[in-house]
């Protein structure tokens, strides 16, 4: 399972990197603010991977949490591009 | 001091762990299968992601941009806390507390995200980005029909 993890961790980390590739070429804010919300999420899915490897339960509430909340990251984000027109 | 010792000695000592709590759910044959599927669901849900972030470069305008996000917090991440908890199964005795915690998570994934890409989605095109010109219909910035 170790392997598997890792296998995982670094197929997530290549979707990352391609992602920072692709926020350095944005042409407007809204693919940036999506294409860091993917990133968002990609980090959510290793903490996951983390929480297999240590088999700790705190990581599953981090993980629990950050589904919950990061909401609020993109909906500021939304809000920045707007100028704050809703 | 002798106050502070008879307190001491009066709290209550943690049990030993019993053997049935500390077994994990799975074991066996049927553990092994279950590992299985947990290595594909954490290794697909992790190319879905990968794909999700290759679609982004494909697609032209921010707004298809929010549709290829969906691929990643629709498919897999749900697939990847699926398979942490198939092979927590395998470690750890059962718990309702954790099912509990993964439907939270699993539903947070698909509603929560939901939202706030809609939200996302709407504020990309009041903020005027390009967009494909064949985006069809588009209440949003389209005129409302006259009245006949």
């Amino acid at each position: 399972m170790t392997v598997v993890v890792w296998l995982a961790i670094g197929v997530l980390g290549a979707a990352v990197v391609t992602s920072l590739w692709q926020i350095r070429s944005a042409s407007d804010a809204a693919s940036a603010a999506v294409v860091g919300d993917l990133i968002f999420f990609s980090g959510v899915a290793m903490l996951v991977l983390v929480s297999i490897e240590r088999e700790s339960a705190a990581v599953v509430d981090a993980v629990m949490l950050a589904s919950l909340l990061g909401v609020l990251a993109t909906v500021a984000l939304a809000r920045i591009i707007t100028r704050g027109r809703r | 001091m002798t106050t502070l010792v008879h307190l001491v000695a009066a709290l209550p000592v943690a049990g030993p762990i019993t053997p049935e709590a500390a077994e994990p759910a799975l074991e066996g044959a049927a553990a092994v299968v279950v590992t299985a599927v947990a290595a594909v669901l954490v290794l697909l849900g992790a190319v879905w992601v990968l794909l999700s972030a290759i679609a982004m470069h494909r697609v032209g305008d921010a707004l298809s941009r929010v549709n290829a996000l969906g691929p990643a917090t629709g498919v897999g991440i749900p697939w990847i806390v699926i398979g942490a908890w198939l092979h927590n199964l395998t470690v750890h005795a059962f718990s309702w507390i954790d099912v509990v915690k993964v439907a939270i998570t699993l539903g947070a994934l698909l509603i929560v995200s939901s939202v706030a890409s809609n939200v996302l989605a709407r504020a990309a095109i009041m903020s005027g980005a390009e967009m494909d010109p064949a985006t069809s219909p588009n209440d949003l910035l389209d005129e409302p029909p006259s009245p006949r």
